[in-house]
């Protein structure tokens, strides 16, 4: 009796556990979605404060990290190594570098944000702001797709977890 | 024949927009000669150039040299650092002084720029290349116009119209930058009123303006334009800050002679400085005829740097002064 107790206990956990798998993974696909807005939403406002403010580069990073807490670890990041001097390119390459290790974004995702590295603050107002919308427009591609997919996906992260937390508990009982 | 005093002045800002690397290699040439540089000449596959009072000297992984094969080369990585550095990462918020050919720093030093220009339109839009730099320190030295006010100040306490004329690298825009300042204070013991000032600062050198604001002392009652053609920037300083004598450097197309013109018109004393070897050379020129001719100046400075920069070789009246 107390055997069966424990038993059914542990299947209880196993199947809590793996739907917490589940739920962390649909959260984390919100979160990318989220993340994707604000890198979109950053970059249009580094445009207006480098094409239009004409900030120095580290100003403006610093403006845009404090208006979008989503990004702000890159964009601060970066406003602080080119403050110690550091250049541009390995300034903002090594402040999304670090970003990306807790970043909700893919690999795919940061492709065109990484691209910015041998440009931000390195050519005229016109040619700066010929990338950033690049760089937009690609982000805002895989935020469509990202968003379009965001329901189903996030459904089907919790449903697995849960099923899959089933079939284990199933499978040890 | 006197000799404009002459202190010297710390080289505030200049290593500290630079990159470590920079400032490591430059660190030590400052720390030896920090006081006695004008300028650094950089290029990329060419030795850097160090230029003083006294000469010239390399630039080398210990500090100077005198020999070219000690010389430091910076390659394009070196040239692509610095100009990183220089720019603060914001080649596109100083777009328009690089068209005029020139980088300002914090501290009113200036960094002229060379390689290859973008043209549109038949004007120069910036630079695609840039292969080279030449570092210029800005001193911004106290009292050096000091001997020569006896001869400046009329006997109402105002300035006489005066024109500075020297070779580059002379100390014309030294000493016109204390003569800003010291009307703009006013100089009793000379008899001299302080003067409400209008600098046209067309490239930004008498101001020694970054991101707008002076990094030089042009005392209380100065008035700076920047950055703004003269025929501009002296006309609006006419029409809305009411100066008693306005400044500009560096008269050289016919346009801005028209604009100094039309500024004298308007009651107002006005300092300015022309390249020229003599008053005769000057006075040739297309710009400066018209102002000759319609004896605008009653002062003219010739400077040389016979004696070292800012020697004062004549000071003449003209224009029918005293």
């Amino acid at each position: 009796m107390r055997g069966s107790a424990v038993k059914l206990l542990g299947a209880l956990l196993v199947v809590a556990g793996a739907y917490a798998l589940g739920h962390i993974e649909a959260c984390r696909r919100e979160r990318r979605v989220r993340e994707l807005t604000a890198s979109i939403s950053a970059l249009t406002l580094l445009e207006s404060h480098v094409v239009y403010g004409q900030c120095l580069l580290a100003d403006a990073l610093r403006r845009v990290g404090e208006e979008h807490p989503e990004v702000k670890p890159p964009f601060l990041g970066a406003a602080r190594r080119l403050e110690e001097g550091c250049s541009a390119s390995r300034a903002w390459r090594e402040a999304i570098g670090a970003w990306s290790k807790g970043a909700a974004l893919v690999d795919g995702d940061l492709v065109p944000l990484v691209q910015l590295a041998g440009i931000l603050g390195l050519s005229d107002a016109e040619d700066q702001a010929r990338h950033l919308r690049w760089a937009k427009s690609q982000l805002e591609t895989r935020l469509a797709a990202a968003r379009e997919r965001l329901p189903e996906t996030a459904r089907l992260c919790r449903a697995l977890g849960a099923c899959g937390g089933l079939v284990l508990a199933l499978l040890l009982y | 024949m006197a000799k404009i005093l002459s202190l010297p002045s710390p080289e505030l800002g200049l290593l500290e927009a630079l990159s470590p690397g920079w400032k490591r290699l430059l660190g030590p040439v400052f720390e030896s000669i920090g006081n006695s540089i004008q300028e650094i000449r950089i290029s990329q596959e060419k030795p850097i150039i160090v230029k003083t009072a006294a000469g010239e000297l390399f630039v080398s992984t210990f500090g100077t040299s005198e020999r070219v094969d000690q010389a430091v080369v910076p390659d394009a990585k070196m040239i692509r650092e610095l100009l990183d550095a220089v720019t603060a990462s914001s080649v596109y918020a100083l777009q328009d002084a690089m068209s005029e050919g020139f980088i300002p720093l914090p501290g009113g030093h200036r960094v002229g720029l060379c390689g290859q220009v973008r043209t549109e339109g038949g004007k120069v839009a910036g630079f695609r290349h840039i292969t080279g730099f030449n570092i210029r320190v800005n001193r911004d030295l106290r009292g050096v116009s000091q001997p020569l006010l006896k001869r400046l100040v009329r006997p109402d306490g105002r300035i006489w119209s005066t024109l500075v004329i020297s070779p580059p690298g002379a100390g014309k825009t030294t000493l016109l930058r204390d003569l800003i300042r010291t009307l703009s204070y006013g100089a009793p013991e000379y008899g001299l009123k302080p003067h409400r000032v209008g600098v046209a600062d067309e490239r930004g050198e008498l101001a020694g303006g970054y991101r707008g604001v002076a990094q030089n002392d042009l005392g209380p009652r100065a008035d700076v334009i920047d950055l703004c053609p003269k025929r501009f920037a002296l006309a609006m300083l006419v029409r809305t800050m009411g100066p008693d004598v306005v400044v500009t450097d560096e008269i050289g197309h016919p346009e801005d002679g028209q604009a100094v013109l039309e500024a004298v018109a308007a009651g107002v004393s006005l300092l300015c400085s022309a390249h020229g070897g003599s008053v005769e050379d000057v006075a040739k020129r297309p710009a400066i005829r018209p102002l000759v001719e319609a004896e605008v100046f009653q002062r003219v400075v010739v400077l040389s740097a016979r004696l070292g920069p800012g020697t004062v070789e004549r000071v003449i009246a003209c224009g029918g002064a005293p």
